[in-house]
């Protein structure tokens, strides 16, 4: 897939130029804009003064880590920003209108009408209870569109216009008994209802599949062919390639870098944009660093395994049935088979619902098998009785996609580690020693003992997360989602990582994600599984860049590819190739020329 | 605080006298308190005090009848005036508090104690324990506690331990739920799953991570039930089906002023406020105490 960058508009900087700056087309203007939260005396100021503009069919991305200021940017254009807040500007406009002097009534009177807004999340912004027809026929009623008759063809219209097929039928129809990817295109149906001059969408496909997010980033681009203007709010650079003319990057507050998009990815000027492209992994980063950090010289005192030879850990054909609340069974796990070697990544990619996190519990025997058996470093493991498998338990761990649910809120981090060793500490001095290397061995420090889980960072509760399941010394870690929730800098280190640890210990992982460019960046060879099958099997390169399978082939061309700067030599953050792998063609040490 | 360097003032010598400051020695954590905690915290005391040694704050006698001033409204002899017997209704309220709130305490426990049992019997057991169980409990929820009070007044007579008995089991079905639902919870979260992860019995998990998890919001509940409670026993004895007189207990109270009620308003107003605004102290309490543990670091 290629981006394609509206010619014309894009072409030259000319939001960066004053002289241009006052055009009379723009829509939207906004200049120096300064959102704080709190009380009276007590103001935090999140947004420190950002300026921007937008014309009619041009598409705005804001792009940043949580926390950047982006949302709340972006809500502030519709008065959503909350009753705590403090909005100063020296000039927000829109379509002629000083959006400053605005009171509730005129909000109301500009959202949905005007400016539509798309949220993250369709299952929780649509009314559970009313059929999505209804829902869109709202926004019209509300805005006084015309008569009932009119309006329910309108939404049938509006239905077709986003893509749902047989809309007369879909129109009765209530969030949950609609797919993600139709629930979300409804949502933007009633965004776009009373046909608004901008439409701001919030990570309108972060929740969602990649097949769905190719549906839903197809219907914005219509959007924007259709005349409209588009705000894009999103921490996905791929994404936002897709879609937009300018590219603003904010990060704490402020925007850091504001050009057209095709510059932007091309050349970016800013140091952290250059770090959020490069952190992203994809098919071309496999071998390479993603985050400037650098990797530890040693990782303790910690055993390599040696490769033994067989397969450390073997499914064979298994099955795995589950009776739904309607009473029929279902097949989730529909003859799946794998082997992972020592020391090597095995990632399994597949949609929500394809089966893969079944598939991990399985081999991780929190489930029991309907059907074949899994052995784990050449012995019988799935038909054991869990007595015996505890035993051997300490070969295998895990890793979520959630670390704060998976740690007891009571506990300390300390408290946590501890219960994660394994027997064979002799004393206590031992066991501190122990979790203190463990914790360094992640890149934490013996003072974030005492603290617990929720008074951590999302990357601090992963490394604690990872920490804990190498405390037992294992040969396998299932890895479900383990990067899923962090913010791309956050993902980016904690995938190098995982591969220095693997590096070093020589540790296999079964790395479940559903993000392609993850896959590719860090498995050694994938398992792409549909409805609970698989449907290819074989070596990262080979599957996911000449795919056979018709899934696959639809998978990989739902990935947002980025267009990245032509690549004038070796990724900077160069590292040591892994063990089996090629080594890109000589990765020179870069790290300390861009720290400086 | 122990030992905390004086970092205000760096060239201090250690252990050097503090400047004297000329202000009430209230601590820290009294101030940070909000107006209504730090009332129904005063409130509480008060009763508490009542409870244990009673003749501190009062020297009237709650039993000593005087003929010559019955039913006196409010005065500054009598601040909540007199019954039908001349005997001082605010002795008569501060005495009832031991009983009141044993009574509280007693059933709010018996009745935590069979939702213990039951609830985490019903969320740890398989699915035919947790049916019976739950079926069990749903019976329970259909019988009015009245009801459960009359038959427990008819078959042992009435008196304290008679009412401890029927509030505390009348009341069990509803915390058995919660409880079961809270075990449920924890046992399928995933701190649980990642302990399984790690090898440990099954019996650890139950002691180290489900019951202590789905036992933390009974801390509140308890605050709560004690109040409801008592509100609970003060209708049952209003009934006639309380503790027998001369009892100052509060329920009693409101049972004996409930004939005199157009010439004396005070004796049902007085023993109904107590029991209003304890109940809603310890409910203030209970509410602080719930923000404070799961609002908290504690999550």
């Amino acid at each position: 897939m290629s981006t394609t960058v509206n010619e014309g508009t894009a072409g030259e900087p000319r939001l960066l130029d004053p002289e241009n700056r006052h055009r009379q087309q723009d829509l939207l203007r906004v200049e120096n804009l300064r959102v704080g939260f709190g009380e009276k005396r007590d103001v935090t100021e999140i947004v420190h003064g950002v300026s921007f503009s937008l014309a009619p069919g041009e598409c705005l991305a804001i792009v940043g880590e949580s926390g950047s200021g982006k949302s709340v940017s972006a809500r502030t254009l519709v008065g959503l920003t909350g009753g705590s807040s403090h909005v100063s500007a020296d000039r927000m406009e829109f379509d002629g209108r000083d959006l400053l002097s605005f009171k509730d009534r005129d909000w109301r009177g500009l959202r949905g009408k005007d400016i539509g807004f798309i949220l993250q999340d369709a299952l929780v912004s649509l009314d559970q209870l009313r059929p999505v027809g209804k829902e869109i026929d709202e926004a019209l009623k509300l805005h006084d569109w015309g008569p009932r008759r009119e309006r329910q063809e309108r939404v049938i219209e509006l239905m077709e216009l986003v893509g749902i097929p047989e809309p007369e039928v879909r129109a009765h129809m209530r969030p949950y008994e609609l797919s993600g990817g139709l629930r979300q295109r409804a949502l933007i149906a009633s965004a776009i209802a009373m046909d608004p001059k901008l439409i701001i969408a919030d990570e309108p496909t972060t929740a969602l599949d990649m097949t769905v997010q190719a549906q839903v980033l197809e219907q914005l681009q219509a959007a924007k062919a259709r005349g409209k203007a588009l705000i894009l709010i999103s921490h996905d650079l791929a994404v936002v390639s897709q879609l937009a003319d300018t590219v603003a990057v904010m990060a704490g507050g402020d925007i850091l870098e504001y050009a057209p998009a095709a510059q932007l990815f091309s050349r970016p000027e800013h140091s952290y944009t250059q770090r959020l492209i490069e952190a992203i992994p994809s098919a071309e980063s496999r071998g390479a660093r993603l985050s400037p950090v650098e990797r530890k010289a040693s990782l303790g005192t910690a055993r390599a395994y040696e490769d033994a030879g067989a397969p450390v850990l073997k499914a064979e054909r298994l099955f795995k049935h589950f009776r739904g609340p309607d009473g029929v069974t279902r097949t989730v796990v529909n003859d799946v088979s794998f082997e992972l070697k020592q020391g090597e990544t095995l990632g399994i990619v597949g949609e929500s619902g394809s089966g893969k996190t079944t598939t991990a519990r399985l081999a991780l025997a929190l489930l029991e098998v309907d059907g074949g058996g899994v052995t784990l470093a050449g012995e019988e493991w799935s038909g054991l009785p869990e007595r015996e498998r505890r035993k051997r338990r300490a070969d295998i761990s895990v890793i979520y996609q959630d670390p704060l649910s998976s740690f007891d809120p009571r506990w300390t981090v300390e408290q946590i580690m501890l219960d994660a060793l394994g027997e064979g500490y002799d004393s206590k001095a031992a066991r501190k020693a122990r979790i203190t290397e463990l914790l360094e061995m992640v890149g934490l420090e013996a003072e974030h003992l005492p603290r617990r889980p929720l008074q951590l960072s999302g990357g601090q509760r992963q490394r604690v997360a990872i920490a804990r399941a190498l405390g037992p010394q294992p040969r396998v870690i299932v890895c479900d989602e383990p990067v899923s929730a962090l913010d791309v800098s956050i993902q980016a280190q904690v995938l190098d990582l995982l591969a220095d640890l693997q590096d070093e210990l020589n540790v296999s992982y079964l790395f479940i994600s559903h993000d392609l460019g993850v896959i590719h960046h860090i498995s050694d060879r994938v398992l792409v599984m549909c409805d609970g099958k698989v449907v290819e099997f074989g070596d990262a390169d080979d599957v996911l860049l000449r795919p056979h399978h018709p899934y696959t082939k639809k998978l990989v061309a739902a990935l947002p590819a980025l267009e990245r700067p032509e690549p004038t030599g070796p990724r900077p953050f160069g590292r040591p190739p892994r063990k089996g792998r090629p080594a890109p063609a000589g990765a020179p040490d870069y790290s300390e020329e861009l720290a400086a | 605080m122990s030992a905390t360097p004086d970092i205000g003032r760096p060239g201090a010598p250690v252990g050097a006298p503090a400047p004297a400051r000329f202000r009430l020695a209230v601590p820290e954590w009294v101030r940070g308190l909000r107006p209504g905690v730090i009332l129904a915290g005063l409130i509480v005391a008060f009763f508490v005090v009542a409870m244990i040694v009673p003749s501190l704050l009062t020297s009237q006698d709650p039993y000593a009848v005087n003929l010559s001033q019955t039913l006196e409204s409010p005065s500054w002899a009598h601040i909540m005036g007199t019954d039908q017997s001349g005997r001082d209704l605010y002795a008569r309220i501060v005495y009832g508090a031991r009983q009141s709130l044993l009574i509280g305490l007693g059933a709010t426990g018996i009745s935590v104690t069979i939702a213990i049992v039951l609830g985490v019997l019903a969320g740890l057991g398989n699915k035919w324990v947790d049916g019976i169980v739950s079926r069990g409990v749903e019976v329970m929820f259909a019988f009015p506690v009245l009801l459960l009070a009359l038959l427990f007044v008819a078959v042992f007579g009435p008196s304290a331990t008679t009412e401890i008995f029927a509030v505390g089991i009348g009341t069990a079905p509803g915390y058995a739920r919660m409880v079961r639902g809270q075990v449920l919870a924890t046992r399928d979260s995933g701190y649980v799953e990642a302990a399984r992860a790690l090898g440990h019995p099954y019996g650890s998990i139950v002691r180290r991570h489900i019951f202590p998890n789905a036992m933390r919001p009974l801390v509140v509940v308890f605050t709560l039930g004690v109040g409801q409670a008592i509100v609970w026993a003060a209708g049952i004895a209003f009934l006639g089906l309380g503790i027998p007189p001369p009892s100052p207990e509060w329920g009693a109270l409101l049972n004996a002023g409930r004939n005199y009620i157009t010439q004396a308003w005070w004796l049902e107003v007085m023993p109904g406020l107590a029991i209003v605004v304890f109940a809603l102290s310890l409910t203030t309490l209970g509410r602080f105490v719930q923000q404070r543990l799961e609002g908290g670091v504690n999550r």
